[in-house]
C-alpha cells in the first residue's frame, strides 16, 4: 500500500487498471449475453402467464410457482432428479475415491488403466445413447447375452423400458461415463500430498488403514469439497444421460426437472417453464453453497 | 509392523489395483462393441449381434460418410470447435489474470459472477436467448453458435485459470514491469507460457463440450448446410433406424477425432487440475 504514495507509482498503477479493465471486458460481455441475460429475462417471465410466442402477456405473480406444487408431473420430476442426485453422487464420489487410490502410482501399466477409466469422458451424448442400447438392449444387449449365457434372466431385464429399472440404468451410465473425472480430482489432490508423511506413519508403524484415516482422508479435503459440490450441482442439472437413454420415460419414471422446463417451455407454458428453472436453479444454489460451507469447515479443520 | 516395500506391501498394493481394471474393463467391453459393431453387415448383426466380424469391412463407413454427408458435418464441427475454443483461450485466460492480479476485493467479487455460471444449468437460458439471436440475425448461422459456445465455456475455463494464476509467483511480473515492460507484454510473453497446464486443461474440457454438443445446435442450426456431428448421427439414426452398424460407423467417426485429441492432453489434464481447480 506504501507504494501508492509514490507519485510514479500511482500513474502507473492507473494505467493497469486500465489495461486489466480492457482484459476482463470481452469475457464478461460474453458471459453476460449468453448466460446472465437470458437467464434473468427467464427469471422474469416466470411470473408472466406469456406463452413464448405472442407479443403481449400478463404479469400473474406467484401463480406459476403456486401450480408447481399442484402439477403432478412437475412434483415427478423434482423427486426423480432429487433420487437421482442422492444416489448418484455418493456412488460417483466412493467409485472416484476407490479408483484413485487403486491408481495412484505413475508406473506405464497404472496410467494406460486411468487413460481407459477416463476416456468415456470424450464420449458425446448421443454417443453414450448408443452404448446405452450396447449394454442394455433386451434383444441386443451384452447384459441380454450374459443373461443367456449364464441363466441369471433378472441381468437380462428390460433396464430402459421398465420403470422400476429405468432410474438404475441411468445412474449406472451417468457413474460410467464420469466417475473418471470424479478420480482425477482426486488424484490432483493426492499428488498434493508429500510422500515424507506416508514414510514417517510406516517408521511409527501405522497401519495401511490408519494412513488413510489419519493422513490421506483429511489431506484430500479439498479435492473432496470440489468433487462433492460437482456431483450435487451436476445431478440436480442433469439432462443429457436421461435424454439419451431414456428420453424420461418409460411414462415419467427419469423424467427430469430440466427436461420438464424444455417440454414446458416448448408446449406454450413458457412462463410455467420459467417458474420450474427458477426453482431449481434456487435449490441448486442453496445446496452448493450449504455444502460448500460445510466442507470448507471441514477443511479448516483438517489443514 | 510393516516395513515400508515390505513383500506383503507391495502384495497389498497390487492387489489394491484390481477394483480399478474391474472398471476399466467395464469401460472398455461396451466402448469395443461401438467400434467392433461397424465393421459387421446388417445380416451378420442380426444374427448374433454381438459376434466377431468375419474380416475388416469398411463399407458400413463409406455409406455413412457418403450418405450422411458427414463431410459437412466434420467441416462445420471443426471450424466450431477450433474458433470457439481458442476464443475461450484467450479470453478467459485474461480476465482470470486481470482478476486475480486485481488490488481490492473487486477481483475477487467479480470472479464470483463467473462462478455463477457453473451453477446456473445453461439449458435454461435457451429459449430466450434464440429469441435474442432471432432479433439480431444469429439463427442458423455458424457464428451464431459459436459466440454462444464461447460464452457458455467462459465460467468454467475462468474457474480452472483463476484457481491456477493464484499459485504463480507475482514477483516475476513485478520485475519485469519495472524494467518497463507494459502488463499486455507481461501477460503474453511471461504469464500465458507459465498457464501451459492450466490451458491444456481448459482446451481439452471445452473441446469436448464443443464438439459434442447437440442441444445448442438443436435449437440454433436448422439447415442441411450448416448441421454438426452430432445432430447428423441423430438425424443418421432416424433415416436408417433398423441397419444398425451403418449409423454406428457413423458414431464412431464423429468420436474419433475427439478422443484422439482427448488421448493426446489427457496427461496435462492431471496437472492443471492440480494446480487449477483445487486453488479456486
Amino acid at each position: 500500500m506504501t507504494s501508492y504514495s509514490l507519485p510514479t507509482r500511482r500513474r502507473f498503477a492507473l494505467g493497469e487498471r486500465a489495461t486489466r479493465t480492457l482484459f476482463i471486458v470481452p469475457a464478461l460481455a460474453i458471459f453476460t449475453i449468453v448466460m446472465l441475460v437470458p437467464v434473468a429475462m427467464n427469471a422474469g417471465y416466470a411470473f408472466t402467464d406469456w406463452n413464448g410466442f405472442t407479443q403481449d402477456f400478463g404479469w400473474v405473480g406467484l401463480a406459476n410457482f403456486a401450480h408447481i406444487g399442484a402439477d403432478v408431473a412437475t412434483r415427478t420430476a423434482f423427486v426423480n432428479t432429487l433420487v437421482f442426485t442422492a444416489i448418484n453422487a455418493p456412488l460417483q464420489i466412493l467409485i472416484g475415491l476407490i479408483l484413485a487410490l487403486s491408481l495412484r502410482s505413475t508406473s506405464r501399466f497404472i496410467v494406460g488403466v486411468r487413460l481407459i477409466v477416463v476416456m468415456p469422458i470424450a464420449v458425446s451424448g448421443v454417443v453414450l445413447g448408443f452404448i446405452g442400447t450396447i449394454i442394455f438392449d433386451p434383444r441386443t444387449g451384452i447384459l441380454a447375452a450374459l443373461a443367456e449365457s449364464t441363466g441369471l434372466e433378472f441381468i437380462g431385464a428390460n433396464w430402459l423400458g421398465d420403470p422400476k429399472l429405468a432410474m438404475a440404468a441411468v445412474i449406472a451410465m451417468n457413474l460410467w461415463q464420469w466417475s473418471g473425472f470424479t478420480m482425477l480430482i482426486f488424484l490432483a489432490g493426492l499428488t498434493s500430498i508429500p510422500e515424507e508423511l506416508y514414510e514417517a506413519a510406516q517408521l511409527d508403524g501405522a497401519s495401511r488403514w490408519q494412513q488413510f484415516s489419519q493422513i490421506t482422508w483429511p489431506l484430500l479435503s479439498p479435492a473432496a469439497t470440489i468433487n462433492i459440490v460437482l456431483t450435487l450441482i451436476g445431478g440436480l442439472k442433469i439432462f443429457d444421460v436421461v435424454y439419451v437413454l431414456t428420453g424420461g420415460g418409460p411414462g415419467d419414471a427419469t423424467r427430469t426437472v430440466v427436461m420438464r422446463v424444455v417440454t414446458q417451455g416448448a408446449t406454450s407454458n413458457y412462463g410455467y417453464s420459467a417458474s420450474i428453472s427458477v426453482t431449481l436453479t434456487i435449490l441448486t444454489m442453496i445446496v452448493a453453497l450449504v455444502a460448500l460451507a460445510v466442507l470448507r469447515r471441514r477443511e479448516a479443520r483438517n489443514s | 509392523m510393516t516395513r515400508p516395500h515390505s513383500p506383503s506391501e507391495t502384495f497389498a498394493k497390487r492387489l489394491s489395483v484390481i477394483p480399478a481394471i474391474i472398471w476399466a474393463v467395464l469401460i472398455l467391453v461396451p466402448l469395443a462393441y461401438l467400434f467392433i459393431i461397424p465393421f459387421r453387415t446388417q445380416q451378420e448383426y442380426s444374427a448374433n449381434p454381438l459376434g466377431i466380424p468375419a474380416g475388416l469391412n469398411f463399407e458400413n463407413y463409406a455409406t455413412a460418410w457418403n450418405q450422411g454427408q458427414l463431410g459437412t458435418a466434420f467441416a462445420n464441427t471443426m471450424a466450431v470447435t477450433a474458433v470457439s475454443v481458442a476464443a475461450i483461450i484467450a479470453l478467459s485466460s485474461a480476465a482470470a489474470y486481470a482478476l486475480s492480479r486485481w488490488r481490492g476485493r473487486a477481483g475477487s467479487r467479480l470472479f464470483t459472477v463467473f462462478a455463477l455460471g457453473l451453477i446456473v444449468p445453461f439449458q435454461l437460458g435457451l429459449p430466450t436467448l434464440y429469441k435474442m439471436w432471432a432479433g439480431a440475425g444469429l439463427v442458423d448461422n455458424l457464428p451464431g453458435v459459436i459466440l454462444i459456445q464461447i460464452g457458455a465455456g467462459i465460467p468454467l475455463a475462468v474457474f480452472l485459470y483463476y484457481g491456477f494464476l493464484s499459485g504463480v509467483p507475482r514477483e516475476l511480473e513485478e520485475a519485469a514491469k519495472i524494467d518497463g515492460a507494459s502488463d499486455l507484454r507481461v501477460f503474453t510473453s511471461l504469464v500465458f507460457p507459465l498457464l501451459k497446464p492450466a490451458t491444456a486443461t481448459v482446451a481439452i474440457l471445452s473441446t469436448i463440450t464443443v464438439w459434442n454438443d447437440l442441444i445448442v445446435s438443436l435449437y440454433f442450426l436448422q439447415s442441411k448446410a450448416n448441421q454438426t456431428l452430432p445432430k447428423a448421427t441423430i438425424g443418421f439414426q432416424s433415416t436408417f433406424n433398423n441397419d444398425v452398424p451403418v449409423f454406428f460407423a457413423c458414431a464412431v467417426l464423429s468420436l474419433v477425432p475427439v478422443l484422439i485429441a482427448f488421448i493426446a492432453l489427457q496427461k496435462f489434464v492431471l496437472s492443471g487440475l492440480t494446480a487449477g481447480a483445487l486453488r479456486s
